[in-house]
């Protein structure tokens, strides 16, 4: 009979319909089929899948799960597939699909990286970037990480109060390893190669192209084209750019950068017979790789000009013909590879250039291969990143944090609901408070779907505390309805519960208002805390508590009649 | 109006005590945790978490009692600190080394020393960084205080009621905060969202009463503050209880931390409203009165 009165009130029916669409946000219907999630760098479906697709067919067989795809771990041969509901072909050689895949999550609420586990980095420009060049940073490194291929990953920039911009990762896994290479690495490309000058009475000649330039020998230092160049020092000549590497007496030695990072043009990323190359071969004790990288015209003119008059050697081993002078290859001023270069390649342009590199065994070998491929192929970061931050959590934590949130929530209400039970001995009371404390989860919940908001460790911690006002102010608004009950002049229960409400309204301001200068503290780290909290309270003040007030006064109220 | 006595009894009786004397229990409560707080500050510093000092911290679950102490000394080479903390289902290890060791090398030396663990979890934070959050943390809490304690005057309109339920606050913070430092607990961000979420709770109670004393209508103070006690009791009392199942459930250790920080916090509110708010509101009310007289 009084629930029935209740739910003609519309303070009551806004809090039942609001909870019911919190709880639709909060669960939306199942889905089919299963979430990429990681692509090792030798599965045969790099670059056919990225993280984030869906699978939901195989060879005949729906997927639903994991396990329905691993039941293909020892196929070989065409392998058919939905991907994101078209069907594509790949063929698999060797057994093993090296992906991992997960059930996408039937909720929509998305869960921090600390409840589930993953890496989160935050790096910082060394230097002070503008907006542009931060934008220009990020994309470079979604690129570089969606060529590697490894994990799903979300950039974001953050700032903090100071105005400092860092860049946060968060990434489903990831080794501090793959991090410093992968992300924090600059990738400035360049290919070097070195011109010994003889010198003859003090003066020698460079060949440029057709162009001869006369190196007269100074004291530490040369003359060359009306330009003084000390040893070690960097200087441009005809377009190139040139450092003065080493001189004695009877030479000079000058290394030519031919190619930079804007000369690449592409990267090749799987071997394309004739084409082009990325290979992997097991060379006596190590394993080799190797692949090719199309460089830019004018880059490709360099290479000629430089090469151009070079001296060839032959190696008595093996009779072939060399130029006199490695092609270095550097990433960020580290040596990756030194090629000899053949001698017909001398003064010709050339397009292609290949990186080689040796590792003790396969894995490491390919990994380092698809690493080189992702920075090479990216580009170089506007700016130098240093990693200020990182967070490792095990994946294993999350499905028991769950577990533990769930129970920790249970006890904690049946304490809170012992405790009202002793003070009021209603049942009455009781049951609409425990009622209220959960719409007041869901609408809090379903709210953060709703705005994408992903709960965190801390958010949870502001839920706790936002329900934890919840449950203060139900306690204040029934002692405020009881207690005027011993007052000898009458006050209408709605004059108690204007009261009550004054005191609901100040103490929920005060909270706002403390909760107010987290959402800027620490790039953002317990923001979760300060949005749930706000979130709360605002929800209860507005939507949840009115409606109490008007339950417990009706419930009171037949008390009182 | 007519003067009525209540003629219920309350349910909650206090023996009559000179209240002068039971407003020294706050007052040695402030002195103390405040003298301890600025002591720490000055002296050997308070004691922080990674997340404020930078740092690496490895965390990681244990099956069996970790030997903290056997743990530390097979780390000392990268000067580690290792702590550990009991949860429902097992131990969780803490271990702290500089930002600049590498922490494949410690959880190799780890597994050498034939230790097991699992849920391994590494934080890295650059000590520049932890710096920064730390001031920038400080002048949150400071940021903070200040709107609460503007909205607070905007609340009551009146400058010393106002004036008690900030200084409560603040006295709050400063009891939690000595209280967790002297019990070992670190400050983190984590205790620190907790300290500024105590500012919300301890108001909560501070506005009860000073909104029952200074607007109800009915009886003397004594009769309107020991109403506004049973309420406010009420619900420190369920948010002890609460925070208490978190602190005993939860294996998570930012949980941990914020519901210890909270508990602390709570139960220090309860001297602070009660005694020593509430005898300030009396002289106040008090003074009023006699003015009003004269």
């Amino acid at each position: 009979m009084m629930i029935k009165d209740l739910l003609k009130d519309w303070r009551v029916l806004l809090v039942i319909i609001l909870v019911v669409i919190a709880a639709f946000m909060i669960f939306p219907r199942p889905t089919s089929g299963v979430t990429v999630k990681s692509i090792l760098p030798d599965s045969p479906l790099v670059e056919k899948l990225q993280p984030g697709d869906t699978l939901s067919w195989a060879n005949e067989v729906s997927i639903n799960s994991p396990e329905d795809l691993y039941a293909f771990e020892n196929f070989t041969g065409t392998f058919r597939y939905m991907r994101n509901g078209e069907l594509e072909l790949a063929q698999i050689a060797e057994p093993g699909l090296k992906i991992t895949v997960v059930k996408p999550s039937g909720s929509r609420l998305s869960l921090g990286m600390d409840l589930i586990g993953g890496t989160r980095v935050l790096l910082k420009p060394v230097e002070n970037v503008s907006e542009e060049l931060m934008a220009q940073t990020i994309s470079t490194l979604e690129t570089r990480i969606n060529i590697y291929g490894l994990r799903e990953a979300k950039f974001q920039e953050v700032n903090d109060v100071a105005g400092i911009s860092y860049i946060q990762i968060e990434m489903a896994g990831g080794s501090r390893e793959e991090i410093d290479t992968l992300l924090a690495r600059q990738g400035r490309f360049e290919a070097k190669i070195p011109k010994i000058v003889t010198l003859s009475n003090g003066s020698g000649v460079l060949r440029l192209g057709v162009s001869n330039y006369t190196v007269t020998a100074m004291d530490n230092s040369v003359k060359i084209s009306d330009k003084t160049v000390a040893v070690n020092s960097t200087f441009e000549l005809a377009g190139v750019s040139w450092n003065l590497m080493n001189m004695t007496n009877n030479t000079a030695i000058f290394v030519a950068t031919v190619f930079n990072s804007t000369d690449i043009k592409s990267v090749c990323m799987v071997e394309q017979p004739g084409i082009c190359r990325s290979s992997l071969m097991h060379v006596s004790d190590f394993w080799q790789f190797a692949f090719d990288i199309q460089v830019s015209d004018i880059g490709a003119q360099r290479f000629a000009d430089v090469t151009k008059g070079m001296r060839v050697i032959v190696d008595p081993n093996t009779g072939e013909s060399y130029l006199d002078g490695k092609i270095a290859l550097f990433l960020d001023d580290k040596l990756i590879s030194e090629l000899n270069i053949a001698s017909d390649l001398g003064g010709r342009i050339t397009k292609v250039a290949t990186i080689t590199g040796t590792r003790e065994n396969q894995a490491d070998a390919l990994t380092e291969r698809r690493m080189l491929q992702s920075v090479l192929s990216s580009g170089a970061l506007p700016t130098q990143l240093s990693v200020v931050r990182v967070d490792a959590i095990s994946a294993t934590l999350g499905g028991e944090f769950k577990k533990a949130a769930i129970i920790a929530a249970l006890v904690a209400t049946a304490a809170v609901a012992s405790i009202i039970f002793i003070r009021y001995r209603r049942i009455k009371i009781l049951i609409p408070m425990v009622l209220w404390s959960i719409s007041e989860t869901v609408l809090i919940l379903g709210t953060a779907s709703a705005i994408g908001w992903t709960i965190d460790l801390a958010s949870i911690a502001g839920l706790i505390a936002a329900i934890g006002t919840g449950t203060n102010d139900q306690i204040m608004i029934i002692d405020e309805i009881l207690l005027g009950r011993k007052e000898k002049t009458v006050y209408t229960i709605k004059q108690r519960l204007k009261r009550a409400f004054f005191i609901v309204f100040g103490a929920a301001g005060t909270i706002v208002a403390a909760m107010l200068p987290l959402l800027f503290v620490g790039i953002g780290v317990m923001r979760g805390f300060a949005i749930t909290t706000t979130l709360g309270v605002l929800i209860g003040v507005f939507i949840t508590r009115p409606a109490f007030g008007h339950v417990a006064e009706k419930i009171l109220g037949a008390e009182e009649a | 109006m007519e003067a009525h006595k209540e003629t219920a009894k309350p349910r909650l009786k206090l023996p009559e005590v000179n209240h002068k004397l039971l407003m020294l229990i706050p007052l040695i409560m402030i002195i103390a945790s405040a003298g301890y707080v600025i002591w720490l500050s000055f002296g050997p510093g308070l004691a922080l978490d990674i997340d404020l000092k930078g740092g690496t911290q490895i965390t990681a679950d244990s099956a069996s009692a970790p030997d903290t102490a056997a743990i530390e000394s097979s780390l000392k080479d990268f000067g580690a600190n290792v702590r550990s903390a009991r949860s429902m289902t097992g131990w969780t290890v803490i271990i702290e080394v500089p930002a600049d060791a590498n922490t494949d090398n410690v959880l190799n030396v780890l597994k050498n020393a034939g230790w097991e663990y699992s849920n391994l979890s590494v934080q890295t934070i650059g000590p520049a960084l932890g710096a920064s959050f730390f001031k920038q943390a400080q002048i949150a809490l400071i940021a903070a205080f200040i709107a609460m304690s503007i909205t607070i005057f905007i609340v009551f309109r009146t400058p010393m009621p106002s004036l008690y339920v900030v200084l409560c606050g603040a006295a709050d913070i400063t009891t939690a905060l000595a209280a967790s430092q002297l019990l070992g607990i670190n400050l983190s961000l984590a205790t620190f969202s907790a300290l500024l979420m105590l500012v919300g709770y301890s108001v909560d109670t501070d506005v009860l009463l000073t909104s029952r004393v200074l607007k109800g209508t009915e009886g003397d103070f004594k009769e309107r503050s020991r109403g506004a006690m049973r309420t406010g009791l009420t619900m420190t009392g369920s948010a002890i209880v609460a925070l208490a199942a978190l602190y005993l459930i939860s294996s998570s250790i930012v949980i941990t931390q914020i519901a210890s920080v909270l508990m602390l916090g709570l139960l220090a509110d309860i001297p602070y409203t009660w005694i020593m708010n509430s005898g300030l509101l009396r002289w106040y009310v008090d003074r009023k009165a006699k003015r009003a007289v004269a």
